[in-house]
């Protein structure tokens, strides 16, 4: 109630200021399209009003409308292959689709939309995030038409992320699973180390690795802004096979706190992994201080024999340097270097752990749904699947979508593995903290658990931290 | 194109900019000229702004609105009518007011006005029924209601609170007493009637009596104005020239600056996504979080090593100040060597106590204290040496150059510098692949182990042989070369009792550990600080150098024949010569310091345990959306550097006076 008395009077002062800037800075405001918030945008599509009379299950085909589309994936495969994509359907329905990939997109974002210059498509790699945004009247919801065009690509338990109080919000535009872990295969035969089936069998072959001299884990969780996700990644695949999808679910809706026994129980346990004399190779020197994708090159040389990370940890084995100065081979083969993925195992049943990017829409307009649609389609996965093989150049492209009805052909064996493994989960789970606020998922179980590694608090100090730290 | 648009939307604002600018002095020209034509364009101009205000942030009803096209013209055209119109109004009003003499005439003409412009807007005030429309036209949302809902108490105590100030104003500037309070008391009136009433709740004939009174009140002063005699018109043109002048630089800073100051220190009172006040508790939160500031293992100050270390400099310091003060008579006398022994003394106290208190504020302080101190220091040390050296200015450039790099161009060059890599690889980071290589020549291999000995006890038979050359004619150097001569000797024992640098062993081969120089606190703090003190002892060189340059020869020859030597010069006559000079060097500097942002955003982030300030604030406003705490931070960092701000620029307008 005193907000609005103060706001008013601030407005009023504030536009005196503003007198001379509306008088004389009308032409300004027509001109600068960048600022296209009120009466300015009309500049550049005048000639709107054509689409709008095709309607109908049939591709609608626009009038040279502008469709601006922001996220945080910015390496050269997924925006070349992403654009491709984007351009391919642009053609066919005469739309022009931009995508922007910005490494500052988690703070970009919140600036666009209070800004009013958000764009007209964002993805979401915390659904978390995404759920704030439509809570806040931003984000919004899928027509009925378009909604039933995405139940029908898609899988129920993937539209889970991008539903809000019942209403689907989001699409699925990339999936992935986090339950894997990298091994050479060769290495494995050469010294007679099984693939462990349960948790139990993992940690025994880790102890057998360090008996034998060999470090068993490379672990790095540095990731620039974002440092410190590895670790929340273990911890959740940790409450995951040790405390169950409920209380995963109750940690992740906050109907039990942070800093509950089991929760703290799990960090601690990730920890002290970690801290087992000889378990873990960290090529920064420290845990903390090696960036997550450093790790291909000492997983490759053998300097360790394992690690667990996403599917999408791919991406990186373009950055070894190889003996013979061929890029690594990725997947089942008969190269002695090559790498593949094991199931990261639990002790009971399958439980997995998954992350994705959600695609939202800040503007409800006939051309964003129809590039909406088009996102959730299988043709639009097949595409970029396609373009990202041939620009990363590698096996594993880095991009894996559980679409329903794609050729699977444009996926390599190791790649469909991934896929089977996606949608054969006893259990899967989302990536916690990206379904957390944000202040918690992308900034306190970050930084915390950051801490934590680094030696300087204990778990139950970082638990203690984050709960307080939940809005 | 989108380069080009910005060229052109600049080009045409800068140009509108400036003919409003002349037009405002033009029109001010007539008032003596051709009073009529004056008071036209006034009447004119004042209806135009009022309504470009209550349109432009769509407090009015616009039924052009849905019948103009939606290109730019048309848009334009259902902007700029009723601002138009007022404008017509306002300068035949103008035109009137400006001719007409009979009092009874003018006070009709302006009550009317006053009171068919308050209706117009009251009865144009939206309330909340129709939709605006926005972005290309196709989207529209909800418009607000304006209709007031009045509080009494709050009306009345603005419109008295209006009154006095007016009353008040009336008696010093001896102007009309009641044309005044009608002024200021309409004010009083608009802020209590819309600003402090729940807007959008009451009914439509709330509005007209908000707008009535006031529009009665104004018109009554316009009404009882008389047409100005010609020294009349002079002062009105007179009082008002220099406002057109400082005008332009008001706005801006306003708009820039002082208003978005206003609005941070609003947002700081209020919660996270800012729709409630919650007083002072983001303060609270911003000094009570451990993040912020961790006093938890105060004890440990006590016994921190740094500590005692600084303590017994700080006493050592102060027995030599007291045993010189004893010759020249007084309780201490503080000299040179006594001085900087106590100084160092007192910056170990304080590190101690910076690495043990830790959180953002604490390291804030740190970064303020060791980088303006050690930079200086520096600079001052660079430019005395390097004054009159043959390669003077080849040393100074090079010492200059990292000033012309960004803060994170500085920043990645010395991320790769600090790089660390795992014990059993090999370091590629250039500090780390130093420190290891110490390690292993000294602890490692016998050749290695003899060679630093030689050099060692080279360096502590060179202190000592200088000591003894000096102590003659400069006590001054022979302690300063003293002081030097224990760190070799430290060394030498280092040396003795397993090496020194990077140290460690596996299975009984050499393997050193690097040190974590970003990830290992507190110190990681000291490593990045030591970016900033590369890039700013260049700054602080440059500048003192100058002033060095400036100290008249004259004082230094008179000296010279008075038998001082050269720390006495140094320390006598050109340290008190360019004390103005460091003072504005060390403010510049704290202020930089204070404000620093890029180095820890590039290098770690504020993780482990580096943050500061800015990165707080920018992480919290930004990055999770608590702009309420954010803000906070904002205002306790601007408010820190304010006493230095204010300080520097006393002290610059001092010197040009």
């Amino acid at each position: 109630m005193h907000l609005s008395r103060w706001k008013t009077l601030l407005a009023l002062l504030f536009s005196i200021t503003l007198v001379a800037s509306a008088c004389a800075g009308s032409d300004e405001a027509a001109t600068d399209d960048s600022a296209a918030t009120d009466d300015s945008a009309a500049t550049d599509d005048s000639a709107d009003d054509s689409s709008q009379a095709a309607d109908g299950g049939e591709m609608m085909v626009f009038s040279g409308e502008t469709v601006i589309v922001t996220g945080p994936e910015r390496d050269d495969p997924s925006v070349g292959a992403l654009q491709e994509s984007l351009d391919a359907f642009g053609e066919e329905a005469n739309l022009v689709i931009e995508y922007t990939g910005d490494s500052a997109w988690e703070e970009q974002i919140n600036i666009q939309v209070e800004a009013g210059t958000e764009p007209d498509i964002s993805f979401f790699p915390q659904p978390g995030k995404l759920a704030d945004f439509y809570r806040q009247g931003d984000i919004q919801a899928l027509p009925d038409s378009t909604a039933s065009i995405v139940r029908d690509n898609w899988d129920e338990g993937w539209l889970s992320f991008g539903t809000v109080d019942d209403t689907l919000v989001g699409i699925p535009a990339k999936t992935d699973a986090k339950s894997l872990v990298w091994y050479q295969p060769a290495v494995f035969e050469e010294k007679g180390y099984e693939i462990p089936e349960t948790f139990d069998a993992f940690v025994a072959l880790a102890n057998d690795m360090i008996a034998n001299g060999d470090t068993p884990l490379c672990v790095g969780i540095e990731s620039d802004t974002a440092t410190g996700w590895p670790f929340t990644d273990w911890t959740e695949e940790m409450v995951l096979r040790f405390e169950g999808p409920d209380v995963y679910d109750q940690w992740v809706n906050h109907e039990i706190p942070f800093n509950d026994p089991a929760i703290v129980a799990q960090m601690q346990a990730v920890i002290d992994l970690w801290n087992t004399e000889g378990m873990v190779f960290a090529n920064g020197g420290s845990i903390q201080a090696t960036n997550f994708g450093d790790n291909v090159q000492p997983l490759y040389d053998g300097t360790c024999l394992m690690h667990r990370q996403a599917n999408f940890f791919a991406s990186f084995f373009g950055n070894v340097v190889t003996d013979d100065g061929e890029s690594v081979i990725l997947g089942e083969s008969d190269d002695p270097k090559a790498i593949d993925v094991f199931y990261f195992p639990a002790n009971d049943g399958a439980p997995l752990l998954t992350a994705g990017i959600v695609a939202g829409a800040f503007h409800d307009k006939p051309e964003v749904w129809a590039v909406m649609e088009y996102l959730s389609s299988p043709a639009h996965a097949e595409r970029r699947q396609e373009a990202q093989r041939r620009i990363s150049g590698n096996d594993v492209s880095g991009y894996l979508s559980a679409v329903q009805g794609q050729d699977m052909s444009v996926y390599s064996p190791i790649e469909q593995s991934f896929i089977d493994i996606l949608t054969n989960a006893s259990v899967a789970r989302f990536d916690a903290s990206d379904l957390m606020p944000s202040q918690v998922g992308a900034g306190t179980f970050w930084t915390e658990g950051t801490s934590l590694v680094a030696g300087s608090i204990d778990a139950q100090t970082a638990a203690d931290r984050i709960e307080a730290s939940w809005p | 194109m989108k380069v080009l648009v910005t060229i052109v939307g600049v080009a045409i604002s800068v140009g509108v900019f400036s003919a409003l600018w002349v037009g405002v002095n033009l029109m001010f020209n007539k008032a003596t000229k051709d009073w009529p034509l004056f008071s036209t364009l006034v009447g004119a101009l004042l209806g135009f702004i009022l309504f470009v205000v209550l349109h432009g942030n769509e407090l009015l009803i616009n039924p052009l609105d849905e019948q103009m096209d939606q290109s730019w013209i048309g848009r334009f055209i259902a902007f700029i009518w009723l601002p138009a119109i007022a404008a017509a109004v306002g300068g035949t009003v103008g035109w009137f007011l400006g001719r007409i003499d009979d009092p009874s005439t003018r006070l009709a003409i302006g009550i009317g006005t006053g009171v068919v412009a308050a209706l117009v807007i009251a009865f144009m005030l939206r309330d909340g029924s129709g939709v605006i429309t926005i972005g290309d036209g196709r989207e529209t949302e909800p418009e607000r209601s304006y209709l007031p809902a009045f509080r009494p108490f709050a009306l009345a105590n603005w419109t008295i609170i209006g009154g006095a100030v007016g009353a008040g104003w009336a008696t010093l500037r001896k102007s009309n007493l009641i044309r005044t309070v009608a002024i200021f008391g309409s004010i009083g009136w608009l802020i209590g009637a819309f600003a402090a009433s729940q807007l959008g709740t009451g009914p439509r004939i709330a509005a007209i009596i908000a707008c009535l009174v006031p529009g009665l009140a104004l018109g009554y002063v316009v009404g009882t104005s008389k047409i100005p005699n010609i020294v009349g018109a002079a002062r009105i043109d007179e009082g008002a020239r220099p406002w057109i002048f400082v005008g332009p630089a008001v706005f801006f800073i306003f708009v820039a600056l002082i208003a978005p100051t206003i609005l941070t220190l609003v947002l700081s009172f209020q919660n996270a996504d800012s729709t409630e006040f919650v007083g002072l508790e983001n303060y609270g939160t911003a000094l009570s979080d451990p993040a912020n500031f961790d006093t938890a293992n105060w004890t440990n100050i006590f016994t921190s090593r740094i500590f005692i270390l600084g303590l017994i400099l700080f006493a050592i310091g102060l027995l030599l100040a007291m045993a010189l003060g004893r010759q020249t008579g007084h309780t201490a006398q503080v000299d040179p060597p006594s001085g900087a022994i106590g100084i160092s003394g007192i910056a170990l106290v304080f590190f101690a106590i910076v690495t043990t208190l830790r959180g953002t504020i604490v390291n804030n302080l740190w970064w303020v204290f060791a980088v303006t101190l050690i930079a200086t220091s520096l600079g001052l040390a660079i430019a005395v040496l390097a004054d009159g050296v043959r390669f003077e200015r080849v040393a100074k450039s090079i010492v200059f150059m990292p000033l012309a790099i960004s803060f994170v161009g500085a920043s990645v060059v010395w991320r790769l510098v600090y790089q660390s890599r795992d014990p059993s690889q090999s370091q590629t980071g250039a500090m780390n692949a130093a420190w290891v290589a110490i390690g292993r020549t000294t602890s490692d291999s016998s050749i290695g182990q003899i060679i630093w000995g030689i050099l060692l006890v080279g360096a502590v038979l060179g202190f000592a042989y200088a000591a003894i050359r000096t102590l003659s004619n400069d006590v001054n150097m022979a302690v300063l070369y003293s002081v030097l001569g224990l760190i070799p000797i430290y060394l030498l024992y280092r040396l003795a009792t397993g090496g020194f640098g990077a140290l460690g062993e596996r299975n009984g081969e050499f393997r050193g550990e690097p040190i974590q120089t970003l990830s290992e606190g507190p110190w990681n703090n000291f490593f990045l600080m030591i970016v900033l003190i590369w890039v700013q002892t260049g700054f602080a060189m440059v500048i003192l150098s100058a002033a060095i340059k400036a100290v008249p020869g004259e004082f230094i020859e008179a000296a010279k024949i008075d038998g001082a030597n050269d720390s006495d010069i140094f320390w006598r006559i050109t340290i008190p010569q360019i004390t103005p000079t460091i003072i504005v060097v060390v403010t510049t500097v704290i202020v930089l310091v204070m404000k620093v942002f890029d180095i820890v955003r590039v290098m770690t982030n504020g993780n482990f345990g580096t943050n500061v300030l800015a990165n707080a604030m920018y992480a919290e406003s930004f990055q999770f959306r608590n702009v309420g705490v954010g803000s906070t931070l904002a205002i306790l960092l601007f408010l820190s550097v304010i006493p230095v701000m204010v300080y520097n620029i006393r002290k610059q307008q001092k010197e040009i006076a």
